[in-house]
């Protein structure tokens, strides 16, 4: 504003104390046009510096009543983050009273294929397998979004494939630090007591609608603060981290949460144990069941569940960031399994293979894992996916995939939360015994 | 310049032809009000001949029927209307005392597509009806009305309103005027968007013109306002512009205001000394030696002297400049402070900064909740009208059960109503809405205008008024009888919620909350810990 006041009004630079509602207002004598106020970033203020005062709220409840005492002829406008929900105070702040709150939508799916147009025109056989992809790391943020389609369209030696979505945004944190960093740190502000961080794992734990009295038991007796379910599952939205897709007064509320690898990298806590199979296949049992609680983005109306490659890069960035190493379509013995798994600096590897129920050769989903089974492999998994799986599809699972071969079929001792999951055993061609863990995967469906 | 009185209709004949001769339309456009009975009262070019403002006086049946004041603004342009050429018009609607309607303005040029073009124009305050300009034939005023007014939420105000648009509060504002004119101080208090700052502009609009002139910026280059029957010199400040809390800031802020009034009012303000409240005191004294006029200072959002946010401390030395307001007051009886917020603390406790607190025993309290049912029914249907909805006895009882008569609530209300009408056609006739009150309702749940003050209101009474909290909270999870046998009527917390205008009714027996904050507690406010009920239940008695 002062550099505002000195090129319309003359005044010193050092003109720093003139009232704001009078500085507009004489800027309004002197050129007669409106007066539109842009904060950009504007969240940087709003929260408290170290001697407790914030100067974002002070500063757009001065604004705001300038505007009220100058309207039509002011308009004020501040764009942030969300940060930007620490305006209200208890006394109530007459900015946000009076502002119209548009929260940025994450993308259509449509926008994405417009933003990714540039590809398509260079690749033209690029398939809707990179936008499924895409959408699904990114969560149809829009930074994300970008980012991913930067990456794919700098890498110009190469199609965009599924390969490349993966291996950029595996380095998105590393090139980024404080993208993620900045972004939880919003939704972990001490001043909001955890509340949606807890509503989102709420949401998280259900499949479909989810019960009003969950989300208000995730927030119960908390001290008291300025954020209550109404403001939590605003933020969320803002976050880009769930979606309400009906009245918010509903109960149940058709609430779902939107997968992307900031979703990701909030995984409940892993496995403590030293043994690197129990490791893995816990980790991979946390992972497999987020992907099912969020999984509502790897279904589309008209062409159905995604295809297996866009399953195995979430896998791949999820087991990542729990810190795995993590190699995709590794040339095995017998061809290409899937994901090749190992913990750093360790020697033991373990081998998943990621199937669509009814796609291709499903059915044979045992026997491919065994033929990728080579000397260093010391656990095997099996990760078959379905948006409409049949009746009882543990038993129907069990009669066409695991039948044909001399296999023991023993039940997981684990309290099961994935559609099913069982341990597979058989014998290697060699003689080797080997245990296949068998895990099944029920995608909800939903429209966009 | 502002449009003379036209005395002798001789003078109004001349401007009659004056304007057919300018205008290309003129003489049509005459003929189509005469044919509806609008009168022509008033004609006058601006400073630019081929811009003229004329003043009309409509027929009592389409003042009716579309809820409008006895006069509107006609705005003609030769060519295409500017957005200069509108803001000119409001200028004219606030200098012409309130008689005109301040939310309407017809605008009539002879371009294409004049309601696009005034739908993109900046800084829209009102419903703008198109009325093309033609030779040939135009449409009847009242056609135009049915088809334009609706497409504008006149519902959908959050700013404080002026003149007509203050509805329902005569009561409040008789009351006010008197006692400012008798330079008594005064606390209003209420909650956020209840109407405080409007009450309180209607008052100081009422007894001082020219300050309201100022405040809606009515003079223009063109012309001074016309002075006007002052009563008493009113300035205000709203507080938040002293955003850095210092007492720096907001004496010379104060004092700025002071010295424009008085300025105004003709007096040569002296050199300001360096200290701030020094000047004011100065300011002050010049008043009351200059004029027999009062002085009144309005201090809105007041709370924001005794608290920042975070719970900052009070704006430092503020109990020196009470005191020193309070001083003139006594002394000369001709100086008033109005204070409008939301919390009265700070008036009841015994000091300020370490000293006696100089407001005990000086400022009078009145609190402002909701509308009285009639008055709610009358804000409801008066602005129904305007946008061509025939609000239902149904409705009304929907809304006032919703609402308990919270004018922004019920305003919102409207809009939720007027937003189930945008499939019908233009130009037709007024629509009854006891067929969708009930659809409007559950959208009216879901408006974020509508959380937000649910929102804002539980997070007061939450950290400020906590058993106030309780007792509502109890009251929308059971019922208000209920939490009645845990907290009397008469109770601190309970009379807190009825000065609020949160408990409704006369007595205990027929106590009754607004509906939309029974659904917005149900709906959203976390339950209470298992260690805060298991104390509250010790307390109270209540366990949930």
């Amino acid at each position: 504003m002062a550099a505002l006041s000195q090129r319309l009004l003359g005044t010193p630079a050092g003109t720093l104390n003139l009232d704001p509602e009078e500085l507009l207002s004489r800027t309004l004598e002197a050129d007669g046009r409106p007066i539109i106020l842009l904060y950009d970033e504007a969240d940087v203020y709003c929260t408290s510096n170290d001697a407790g005062t914030n100067v974002g709220r002070a500063l757009f409840n001065s604004l705001e009543a300038a505007r009220r005492d100058l309207a039509p002829r002011v308009a004020l406008l501040a764009a942030g983050g969300l940060a930007l929900f620490g305006l209200r105070e208890s006394l109530g702040s007459n900015f946000v009273s009076r502002a119209a709150w548009i929260p940025m939508e994450p993308l259509r799916r449509s926008e994405m294929e417009a933003l990714a147009a540039p590809l398509f025109v260079r690749d033209p056989v690029l398939g809707p397998t990179v936008i499924d992809g895409l959408s699904v790391m990114s969560g149809r943020n829009a930074a994300l979004t970008t980012y991913g389609l930067q990456c794919l369209w700098n890498d110009q030696g190469n199609p965009p494939t599924i390969d490349a979505i993966v291996d950029a945004y595996s380095a998105f944190s590393d090139r980024y630090p404080g993208f993620a960093r900045d972004f939880w740190k919003s939704l972990n502000d001490p001043s909001l007591s955890n509340v949606p961080l807890d509503v989102w794992r709420s949401i998280v734990r259900h499949t479909g609608p989810v019960p009003r009295e969950s989300l208000l038991t995730a927030i119960s007796g908390r001290n008291p603060i300025a954020m209550n379910l109404d403001d939590a599952l605003r933020m969320l939205e803002a976050a880009g981290l769930i979606e309400v897709n009906g009245p918010r007064g509903a109960d149940p509320l058709a609430v779902s949460p939107q997968q992307s690898i900031l979703a990701l990298q909030f995984l409940s806590e892993r496995s403590g144990s030293a043994e690197f199979s129990v490791r893995l296949s816990a980790d991979l049992v946390v992972l497999l069941e987020h992907i099912q609680s969020l999984g509502a983005d790897y279904y589309r109306p008209s062409t159905g569940i995604v295809q297996e490659s866009v399953f195995s890069a979430t896998l791949t960035i999820g087991l990542r960031q729990l810190g795995w190493d993590v190699e995709r379509e590794a040339i095995r013995a017998a061809g290409r399994t899937d994901l090749r798994i190992r913990s750093p600096g360790k020697d033991d590897t373990g081998i998943v293979e990621v199937k669509i129920w009814g796609r291709n050769d499903y059915q044979r989903i045992h026997e491919q894992v065994c033929s990728y089974w080579s000397a260093d492999v010391s656990c095997g998994f099996a990760v078959t996916f379905s948006a409409a799986p049949p009746d009882r599809w543990l038993e129907t699972y069990k009669a066409e995939c695991l039948s044909a071969t001399s296999i023991d079929t023993t039940r997981s001792p684990k309290p099961l939360v994935l559609a099913g999951q069982l341990a597979a055993s058989s014998h290697l061609p060699e003689g080797r015994a080997v245990k296949i863990e068998h895990l099944l995967v029920r995608i909800p469906r939903r429209d966009h | 310049m502002a449009l003379p009185e036209h005395g002798p209709q001789t003078e109004l004949a001349e401007k009659r032809e004056e304007f057919c001769w300018v205008i290309p339309w003129g003489t049509t456009l005459l003929k189509s009000l005469e044919a509806d009975g609008v009168q022509l009262t008033h004609a006058h070019p601006t400073a630019k001949d081929h811009i003229w403002l004329l003043r009309l006086r409509l027929p009592s049946e389409i003042q009716d029927a579309f809820g409008t004041a006895p006069e509107v603004l006609l705005l003609v342009v030769r060519g295409a209307v500017q957005a200069r050429d509108l803001e000119r018009a409001r200028a004219e609607l606030y200098r012409a005392e309130y008689r005109l309607d301040l939310d309407l303005l017809v605008v009539s040029d002879d371009q294409p597509q004049l309601a696009d073009r005034l739908h993109r124009m900046p800084g829209r305050w009102g419903q703008w009806v198109p009325w093309p300009g033609s030779r040939e034939a135009m449409m009847s005023l009242p056609d135009m009305f049915r088809e334009h007014l609706p497409t504008f939420d006149i519902f959908e105000e959050k700013n404080p309103v002026r003149g007509r648009g203050v509805i329902g509060r005569e009561e409040e504002i008789a009351d006010l005027t008197s006692r400012i004119e008798n330079a008594e101080s005064i606390g209003v208090f209420g909650l956020r968007k209840v109407g405080k700052t409007s009450v309180v502009r209607a008052v100081t609009d009422a007894l001082d013109p020219v300050s309201a002139s100022m405040s809606m910026r009515a003079q223009t280059a063109e012309g001074q306002s016309q002075q006007a029957a002052v009563r008493v010199l009113a300035c205000w400040l709203d507080v938040q512009r002293a955003y850095d809390r210092s007492a720096r800031r907001l004496y010379s802020t104060l004092a700025a205001e002071i010295e424009k009034r008085l300025s105004a009012h003709g007096m040569t303000i002296p050199s300001p000394p360096t200290d701030d409240l020094q000047r004011i005191d100065d300011l002050i004294r010049l008043t009351m030696e200059k004029t027999a006029l009062p002085l009144c200072i309005v201090l809105d959002e007041y709370d924001f002297l005794f608290e920042g946010s975070q719970g900052q401390p009070p704006i430092a030395n503020i109990a020196a400049f009470l005191r020193l307001l309070r001083g003139w007051a006594q002394q000369t009886q001709r100086l008033c402070v109005v204070v409008i917020g939301r919390d009265p603390t700070p008036f009841q406790s015994p000091e300020v900064d370490g000293f006696p607190n100089p407001m005990l025993g000086w400022f009078v309290t009145r609190w402002l909740g909701p509308l009285a049912p009639q008055r709610a029914n009358e804000l409801l249907s008066r602005l129904g009208k305007r946008v061509g909805l025939d609000i239902g006895s149904v409705t009304l009882e929907l809304a006032l059960s919703l609402t308990g008569g919270h004018p922004l609530l019920h305003r919102q209300f409207g809009s939720s109503l007027l937003e189930h009408t945008n499939d019908r056609p233009l130009n037709s006739s007024h629509l009854n809405t006891d067929v969708l009150c009930k659809a409007a309702a559950l959208d009216f749940h879901e408006r974020g205008a509508v959380r937000e003050i649910c929102h804002e209101i539980l997070h007061l009474l939450r950290t400020r008024f906590q058993a106030s909290y309780d007792s509502l909270v109890h009251a929308a999870r059971t019922s208000p009888i209920e939490a009645l046998h845990h907290a009397s009527w008469s109770s601190p917390a309970v009379v807190q919620l009825r000065n609020f205008g949160l408990f409704l009714g006369s007595a205990a027996k027929s106590a009754s909350i607004p509906l939309v904050l029974t659904v917005y507690v149900r709906t959203f406010e976390r339950r209470p810990s298992r260690s805060s009920r298991h104390r509250n239940s010790n307390r109270r008695g209540w366990h949930r």
